[in-house]
């Protein structure tokens, strides 16, 4: 028996799942914690979690992770230098040592500016020792790579670092966005290398041998080695995971896939089997990248999220909070605080607030790492002295250590990520409910009653307002999600807000009500999924799959996903000739070239674009590959009204190739051998 | 002279083709201390907007059309010198130009001139213009309008080079392009990625006002 390991460390969670390879059926699977300062230790804690299996018997290892996109957002990454050929970087992110010589091509590809080597020569020499990797981006490099491949050429004769050019990333227009992406790269290189290393000492540890791919952004999978040179491509990985484990565990590829985590919900639609893509590319940390990754929105309401009554309103805040459960399950003296808000609570009136991250009086704290370089006060050192060995409430903290409560800078510890908010969550009122019992309910139970009384409300009639107005929001952002598909748009007017509330609600106007109806089925994905999806799909007509290990279905997704490498050609008629069949100039990664006909191009094409794709994907890890290419011909009616017919603009040829890990192939290999031998 | 019986002459004369008496309207609408500007909007901007509209009306012929806009530029040279700096700040800049390989610029020269009576301040490429000296000078200049034409089939393309070169540059985003000529249509715009395609140049610049 051959097995696969799909590992996913998410934002909350990390969560591991062991497949059969030969009937794909999921075995064995198991949850941890995800450990932000070293994501290995996460790992090794659900890897152990998953009982009964031997470390010898797995084929094949399979991680997406949240690591890439968190280090870009923080800022992360090692020493980066570049060298732009023909054009100035518009410096929209932080760069080491840049310089900038001449050279470059124009859109046709044709040299527009002799490349000054020695100028190369001389920068590069003044980098060195000063970076840890670096960047070549030349002006047009897409329509011909040819003053990138020389710069790097010498980059590697000069320097001992990672050389990475923009048209090996990219093979769209827009120099920018495409330095940005290069850039990225190169800072990335070093954080995906430490990754794999502490990935593979977990896996030594538990006895496993097998060889390890990463996905990717779009939800296809890479070798380590190939995810070291183009670490780039693992950003938004989680999501595309989810995406592709939810197409595995249903066997449906239309489809709307919902996945709710601790901290976030992400949306994402399926379509032919495949996720929808961002087709100008990913945005990440606010800047526009070139790599293509699933288009997903995300909304900040989780299991995790902040539920607040203040007022007498209730609110459900994006903050990411430590439900009151989990809290207790670890330290469970909280209860005993929790009881004594709860009884001085009928003594004060009940006050008048705002909903922002004002603390709350059942909110509790707790130390996340030491302030280290944290510039903070006397008072604010003592707190975080006081709550390193249990939570404590803000009133409780200010009257041990003498001082009021304004005077801790909560908000600013909370913003530097050293403290922890502990309050009432989403998981909290499942808990109360008694529908999702892993933890401690009587928590739970607790803060719930507490915030119900401050409604006036008794704990049930609490617990449903709070259903209806999670699912209200899931609903929302459903429909933001599928009306941005539609129409691009992101901003809601009047009219548009009208609609969707009446559409959601199901409330009447004064002549007309409004419904929605989904024309695909809705894929439930992450652990509270069961107490909130089924009213959001009744809401759209929509049908509900709620498929099993739909808690573990990122990591699902890790180890079903395929090996995916693609080329993107461009194929331009040239002035002259035959206007049926005109000469024409391909540009791609593989460089300019010149052909006497379009079916020429093609045909040499598809043979060597094939070649090249099938080449990358072996590199990447797959065994035998499909490969298949989409050929657009974009042609246009010359206005006249005359009838000559039509001219050719351009062809655009897509070339993918796609396999497995030959590890599946042997371990079905394998498998048959067994079985004939039992036979 | 009442400002309105000089202001219509100006009219008059830019609509019947006479330079002669829109350089004198415009030397003697200096010397009695008119507003330029107003001078431009109320009288040759007038006259201009009335040919155009019967040209689109196809109510005067071409060489009609040719002899209005010299009228309006002979006066135009007098008046613009005289705006002060600060009331040209927020003039919007436009482009016009022939493609590389087209040399016909008559239907690039009226767009001229109904776009600098609507008050844009025009960048003449001229004719035969490279593809990256449109996108230079779009970014050079912080261009807001790109208009480009050509009268032959097999220039069209290099219109979609030039918006290409546009994405490369990272401009494009911060300016709208619109097309014209005989073999160009409304479906051809969209697939090289122009905003607009116009047939005459009168209805270009009205749409011209919605989009900016």
């Amino acid at each position: 028996m051959w097995y696969g390991l799909g590992l996913d460390t998410g934002g909350t969670y990390t969560d591991a799942v062991l497949m059969d390879i030969s009937s794909g059926k999921i075995v064995g699977k198991a949850k941890a914690l995800t450990t932000r300062d070293d994501l290995s230790v996460g790992i090794d804690n659900a890897v152990k979690g998953l009982r009964d299996f031997n470390g010898g018997n797995v084929a094949v290892v399979s991680l997406s992770s949240t690591l890439a996109t968190n280090s870009i957002v923080e800022g992360k990454g090692c020493r980066v230098g570049l060298v732009t050929v023909g054009r100035d970087f518009d410096g929209s992110i932080p760069v080491d040592t840049c310089f900038r010589i001449s050279g470059g091509h124009d859109i046709r590809g044709m040299e527009a500016c002799m490349l000054d080597e020695e100028a190369a020569r001389a920068s590069l020499a003044l980098m060195k020792d000063k970076i840890d990797g670096i960047a070549v981006t030349s002006y047009m490099s897409v329509r011909n790579p040819d003053h990138e491949n020389r710069v790097k050429k010498i980059a590697t004769e000069i320097l001992d670092v990672p050389v990475v050019c923009g048209h090996e990333l990219s093979s769209s227009l827009g120099f920018n966005e495409r330095t940005v992406t290069s850039l990225i790269n190169s800072r990335l290189i070093p954080i995906i290398k430490e990754l794999i290393e502490s990935v593979k000492e977990v896996m030594a540890e538990n006895g496993i041998g097998a060889p390890l791919m990463i996905v990717r952004g779009d939800g296809s999978i890479m070798s380590e080695t190939v995810a070291v040179e183009r670490p780039v491509e693992t950003i938004l990985s989680g999501p595309a995971a989810s995406l592709i484990g939810a197409k595995n565990l249903t066997g449906i590829g239309d489809a709307v896939v919902m996945d709710m985590g601790g901290t976030t919900t992400d949306i994402g639609i399926l379509r032919n089997g495949y996720p929808r893509l961002e087709k100008e590319g990913a945005v990440i940390g606010g800047k526009r990248t070139h790599v293509l990754a699933a288009e997903i929105s995300t909304s900040g309401i989780g299991g995790d999220s902040r539920i607040v009554v203040d007022g007498g309103r209730f609110y459900l805040s994006p903050m990411r909070v430590i439900p009151l459960c989990i809290a207790s399950d670890k330290w469970p003296q909280i209860k005993k605080k929790m009881r004594e808000v709860s009884e001085a609570r009928s003594k004060r009136a009940s006050e008048g607030r705002s909903s922002s991250n004002t603390v709350q009086d059942m909110e509790f704290f707790t130390m996340v790492r030491a302030s280290g370089h944290v510039p903070l006060t006397d008072a604010d050192r003592r707190f975080m002295e006081l709550i390193s060995s249990e939570p404590h409430s803000l009133n409780e903290a200010a009257a041990k250590l003498g001082v009021h409560p304004f005077d801790l800078s909560i908000s600013k510890m909370e913003e530097f990520g050293i403290i922890q908010r502990i309050g009432i969550t989403p998981t909290d009122i499942l808990h109360a409910e008694g529908s999702y019992v892993q933890h401690d309910a009587e928590a739970s139970v607790c803060g719930i009653g507490y915030a119900a009384d401050r409604m006036r409300l008794s704990p049930c009639e609490f617990i449903a307002l709070a259903k209806e107005r999670i699912v209200y929001k899931l609903s929302e952002e459903l429909l933001r999600k599928l009306f941005f598909e539609e129409t691009r748009e992101l901003n809601f007017d009047r009219l548009a807000k009208d609609l969707m509330d009446k559409a959601i609600s199901g409330k009447e106007g004064l002549d007309f009500g409004c419904s929605v109806r989904l024309n695909k089925p809705i894929i439930g994905i992450g652990a509270p999924v069961a107490a909130y999806f089924p009213q959001v799909a009744e809401k759209f007509g929509a049908k509900l799959l709620l498929p099993e290990h739909s808690e573990v279905g990122n990591a699902v997704g890790a180890i079903t996903g395929s090996i995916m490498e693609t080329l993107d050609v461009v194929i331009r008629p040239k002035v002259g000739g035959n206007p049926d069949d005109p000469p024409c100039t391909a540009f791609s990664m593989l460089g300019k070239m010149d052909f006497k006909s379009a079916s020429e191009a093609l045909d040499c094409l598809l043979k060597e674009g094939g070649e090249n794709v099938t080449e990358r994907a072996k590199k990447a890890g797959a065994d035998y590959t499909d490969v298949k290419m989409d050929v657009n011909e974009r042609r246009y009616v010359v206005g006249m009204g005359t009838g000559t017919g039509d001219v050719l603009l351009e062809i655009e040829v897509h070339i993918t190739a796609v396999g497995k890990p030959r590890q599946f192939h042997m371990a079905s290999d394998a498998a048959i051998s067994e079985g004939s031998v039992g036979r | 002279m009442s400002k309105e019986e000089l202001y219509n002459r100006l009219s008059e004369a830019v609509v019947g083709g006479k330079p002669d008496i829109t350089k004198n309207g415009a030397e003697e609408a200096l010397s009695l201390k008119f507003n330029a500007v107003e001078t431009i909007n109320e009288g040759l901007v007038k006259g201009m907007s009335i040919v155009g509209e019967r040209y689109a009306a196809h109510e005067v012929y071409l060489p009609q059309v040719l002899m209005s806009a010299q009228a309006m530029y002979s006066g135009l040279n007098i008046l613009l010198p005289a705006i002060p700096k600060s009331e040209m700040l927020d003039q919007k800049k436009c482009a016009v130009a022939v493609v590389e390989g087209d040399v016909h610029d008559i239907g690039k020269n009226i767009v001229k001139t109904m776009m600098t009576a609507s008050g844009y301040h025009v960048f003449d490429l001229g004719k035969d213009v490279p593809i990256t000296v449109i996108v230079d000078t779009a970014e050079s200049e912080n261009l807001d309008v790109v208009a480009m034409s050509t009268l032959m089939t097999p220039t069209m393309d290099a219109m979609k080079d030039a918006i290409d070169g546009l994405i490369e540059s990272g401009y494009r985003s911060k300016v709208v392009v619109t097309i014209g000529g005989p073999p160009t249509s409304p479906s051809f715009a969209e697939e090289i990625g122009a905003d607009h395609r116009d047939e005459n140049a009168q209805n270009c610049v009205t749409w011209l006002k919605g989009a900016l």
